[in-house]
């Protein structure tokens, strides 16, 4: 039977959602810890469709969540620890007031500590779904490395940021999986290709960070606490699969204790050394034959080959770089490349006069030149990388100004300008430019040349002429005639609804069609003046 | 006092100075100084003597026991109780019977607590060596420990060892992770693509700087001063004589030269038009014609009504079309309901989305290579926007004031108040 008198507010939404207070009485917990156990459970809010009814007939702006979300919280261990922690700091405010040192040091040996292993699991049940979700994680970690430390800030947290990042790299290099780059102000972007994900992060540049002030660090330090976890597994799951020990060994097998001084950690940030292999795992060399590939599956023969030149492309170059460069840019990118590198006091030895460096990078202008290697500038590198082979030197050489960089992650679109320089890159990178090239405008003298009919020259004075029958050239004039006509009668067909958006089109795409020409005509003067 | 008889002056009373000088018995008195001379006198002062001297301990058991006084049975037995207590011996506890218990191993000392330490704090450091993915994290109690397996899911789930079912992870998001940078965001861009972004910033720029002038000009007067209608009256009178008795008149006596006004004050006219027989005609006439209209009409519609009996194949079929076209109409709004979900920013908390601004050098700042590139933005910051952006952070703005709806009382003591004194003359 159907309740007759059936209350406001008992079904729907005003119970499918709580209110941030709400949960944070049922939980017994303060905000600050609330906020802390939502991002490390990955628990957001939500806005509710009918946020009246949600919130009991009041329209005040709340913070919403799920109740089913709220009540999976409700059954987290973590919570005890929280509480735990909060007697320990009352504890810790008692003693320090009494100042009973022996009874504080022994309190500090027991903190509460809680362990997220559990909740990495739950959270990405599979491998997959973790990868999935590192843009954010590395983003984080790779800022974070570069923070210096503060109360907030705790030092254990950056240098395991540093620890985990450079771990990564050095597998994104054993496994040569990185395929874009791209230098803006903001930061250095990488993208590496993953078991079949597409991984993106940027790096900040190497210089002192700005301070930020609209910034909640509490926030950001409680993701990268829960990153934190969760690289130290993927990490493991990477090195696992392809065969390195994990933590990451260089040369020998070290002793633990070794590992943690500072010589050696150096020595594993600088990425310059390669990674000792178990032996156990045998190494599967990726050697497929393309041709195996059909000419149907095109893509993904591209692809393939697209991988297999970055992993060639430094294959037996030396590089050596100059003070000034960032280093750490260059050696990830130059070792996923199969290069080595080497710079004065790093760990490779590597001296500015061995013989056998045939790259040196510079950011300067240098006065002394060796014969036997090339000078480059540091964009090379990364447009090498874009390009997927070796690009020429001369224009990169010191001194000289460089060519734009472009970003890889722009997709051009038919109708628009593209200038010659990123056509020649696309062309190299195997991409199929005709489409593009064709929607480029012509200019005038580029356009076939009309032949001009010679006329006869007419003879002077009054003359005579052979007459000739008026010949309408009919499919020609007709085709043109009726295609115009046509047109035209599509356009009156089109509802008046879309008349205002297809006239905009029109007009932009004319737009866009001069613009280019324009800019088209002015690089073709630049060149002639240059020439 | 003395007892006997009272002799002379002692029969008088006794609390007068003839009774005290002489009533008062002095015998005493003078036994004790006669001992006193005759124990000089024998040799040896009793007081001075030591207690050997005087006394001899008696050492010889005297036969007689002394009598005990008789209880009654009662205060027997409680002195009984009071005895045994006292004398019984205290015996430890009993040892329990069966396995004993081992004894708590010995604490770490010294150089033993240091090394422990240690141990401990290496392994608290130290990265996970296992493979998360693999190995199977769910808790559980051996079987001989518990062996009906729904005991032992029941009792982990009431410790919080095991957790319930993961609600159903919702997707929260469409939007990418990390948004890459624009062309014109690069280092050393291409000219048209630099010229493109910086155009588009400024274009924002521009629209901001629009919108405050726009406020600035709704708040300000538009002109510089605005004059009153009384002001402009005295403006339009300038330079003739007013009699000063103007104005005065109407504001300052309206009811007591009431009764003269009304009489002066002549009321307009009232005019009311009526209409012409002719009109009325033409308008009932149109009155006319339009019912009939309406009623042919309605009669119209009702055949044709009737004869959509003939037409129900087609209006069914008219009907099965509008529902379908409903139909995907509602899926539509679903679906993009849902995109909409994903995609854009949803309210959540008080405070409201400021978007990023996007970092730009200008032209002279290009400097075309790495050594002397100047950052722009920050990384963080960008991070925060981006968390925001996708739903993942809710913003937190300030509290909106809340407005006073009664007044504060306020005791004031007014200067007029503290003059009054005692002994002012009430007026």
């Amino acid at each position: 039977m159907k309740d007759k008198f059936k209350q406001k507010y008992t079904a729907g939404a005003a119970v499918a959602y709580m209110s941030r207070k709400q949960a944070l009485k049922k939980l017994q917990l303060t905000l600050k810890d609330f906020r802390r156990l939502c991002i490390i459970k990955g628990i957001y809010p939500h806005e509710p469709a009918h946020k009246k009814q949600a919130n009991k007939g009041s329209t005040a702006n709340k913070v919403f969540y799920y109740r089913k979300d709220i009540n999976f919280l409700a059954h987290e261990p973590i919570i005890n620890k929280f509480r735990d922690y909060k007697v320990f700091l009352r504890k810790l405010n008692h003693l320090k007031a009494k100042k009973e040192d022996d009874k504080i040091k022994k309190l500090y040996d027991n903190k509460p500590v809680y362990n997220l292993d559990t909740i990495v699991k739950e959270r990405f049940p599979t491998f997959g779904s973790a990868l999935r979700d590192m843009d954010d994680a590395l983003s984080l970690c790779f800022t974070f490395a570069m923070l210096p430390h503060t109360r907030v800030l705790k030092e254990g947290m950056i240098d395991s940021c540093r620890k985990l990042t450079a771990e990564f790299m050095h597998y994104v290099i054993e496994s040569q999986s990185l395929r874009n780059t791209f230098i803006s102000i903001k930061g250095i972007y990488y993208q590496a290709e993953i078991h079949g994900e597409k991984i993106t992060w940027v790096v900040p540049h190497e210089r002192g960070l700005p301070h930020v002030t609209d910034v909640d660090f509490t926030v950001l330090v409680t993701f990268v606490e829960f990153y934190i976890a969760m690289l130290g597994f993927v990490n493991f799951k990477l090195y696992q699969d392809i065969g390195l020990f994990y933590p990451p060994q260089i040369g020998q097998v070290v002793e633990n204790d070794e590992m943690e001084s500072e010589d050696y950690k150096e020595k594993v940030y600088s990425l310059a050394k390669p990674l000792a292999k178990r032996k156990d795992v045998e190494q599967t060399e990726e050697d497929e034959p393309l041709d195996l590939l059909g000419e149907d599956s095109d893509a993904l023969a591209q692809k393939v080959r697209e991988a297999k030149s970055i992993k060639t492309m430094f294959k037996g170059s030396v590089f050596y770089l100059n003070r000034e460069c960032p280093k750490e840019a260059l050696t990830f990118i130059i070792r996923n490349g199969g290069g080595v590198v080497g710079w004065e006091g790093g760990p490779t030895e590597l001296k500015s006069d061995s013989k056998n460096i045939t790259h040196h990078i510079v950011d300067r202008p240098m006065d002394k030149l060796e014969v036997n290697r090339l000078y480059i500038q540091p964009q090379w590198v990364f447009d090498c990388l874009n390009a997927r082979r070796k690009l020429p030197t001369e224009r990169y050489m010191p001194g000289v100004a460089l060519p734009p960089h472009f970003s890889p992650f722009t997709s051009e679109k038919a109708g628009d300008y593209i200038p010659f320089e990123r056509l020649e890159e696309l062309r190299s990178m195997g991409k199929d430019v005709s489409e593009l090239e064709s929607a480029i405008p012509k200019t005038m003298d580029e356009l076939p040349m009309r032949r001009k009919e010679v006329k006869p020259e007419k003879p002077k004075g009054i003359h005579i002429a052979v007459g000739q029958m008026h010949k309408k050239s009919k499919e020609k004039f007709h085709e043109t005639v009726e295609k115009g006509q046509e047109l035209k009668m599509r356009e009156l067909m089109i509802s008046k609804k879309h008349q205002r958006v297809y006239h905009s089109m029109k007009t932009s795409f004319k737009r866009n069609r001069n613009d280019a020409l324009k800019l088209k005509k002015k690089a073709k003067l630049v060149k002639a003046a240059a020439v | 006092m003395v007892a006997g008889k009272r002799t002379g002056a002692a029969k008088g009373s006794r609390h007068n100075k003839k009774y005290w000088r002489k009533g008062t018995n002095i015998d005493e008195i003078e036994d004790a100084i006669h001992n006193k001379a005759r124990q000089v006198a024998t040799g040896v002062v009793v007081e001075d003597m030591k207690d050997e001297e005087l006394f001899v301990v008696d050492r010889t058991a005297s036969t007689k026991k002394v009598e005990e006084p008789t209880r009654t049975r009662k205060q027997q037995a409680a002195l009984d109780k009071i005895a045994k207590n006292i004398t019984k011996e205290q015996v430890s506890l009993p040892k329990p019977i069966g396995k004993t218990l081992k004894k708590p191993a010995k604490l770490p000392r010294g150089n033993a607590i240091l090394m422990n330490k240690k141990k401990v704090g290496k392994a608290v450091k130290k990265a996970p060596k296992f493979d998360v993915w693999t190995t199977d994290l769910t808790p559980s109690i051996p079987a001989e420990k518990l062996n009906v397996p729904e005991a032992a899911e029941h009792f982990l789930k009431v410790v919080k060892k095991k957790q319930p079912k993961t609600p159903g992870k919702s997707i929260t998001t469409l939007l990418p992770a990390v948004e890459v940078a624009q062309g014109g965001a690069s280092y050393n861009p291409e000219s048209k693509e630099y010229h493109d972004y910086v155009m588009k910033i400024a274009g924002e720029e521009q629209k901001l700087i629009d919108s405050e002038q726009k406020i600035k000009r709704g708040i300000e007067p538009q002109w510089e001063k605005v004059t009153t209608e009384h002001e402009r009256f005295l403006e339009m009178a300038e330079g003739l004589r007013i009699h000063p008795k103007f104005g005065k008149d109407d504001e300052e006596h309206p009811a007591t030269e009431g009764t003269a006004t009304e009489e002066t004050v002549k009321s307009e006219p009232v005019s009311c038009e009526r209409m012409t027989k002719e009109q009325k005609k033409k308008k009932a006439k149109a009155a006319g014609l339009e019912k009939e209209e309406k009623r042919r009409l309605d009669e119209k519609a009702r055949e044709q009504d009737s004869h959509n009996v003939f037409r129900t194949k087609q209006i069914h079929k008219e009907l099965d079309e509008e529902e379908k076209q409903r139909h995907e109409e509602s899926e539509d709004r679903k679906k993009k309901k849902i995109l909409n979900k994903l995609t854009k920013r949803q309210k959540l908390g008080r405070g409201k989305f400021v978007d990023a601004e996007e970092p730009f050098l200008l032209q002279e700042e290009l400097t075309g290579n790495l050594r002397q590139i100047k950052p722009q933005g920050h990384v963080l910051d960008d991070r925060m926007k981006s968390l925001q952006r996708r739903n993942m952070l809710p913003i937190g703005g300030n509290k909106a004031k809340k407005l006073k709806t009664s007044l504060k009382h306020k005791i004031v003591e007014k200067r007029n108040v503290k003059t009054v004194v005692k002994g002012s003359r009430v007026i």
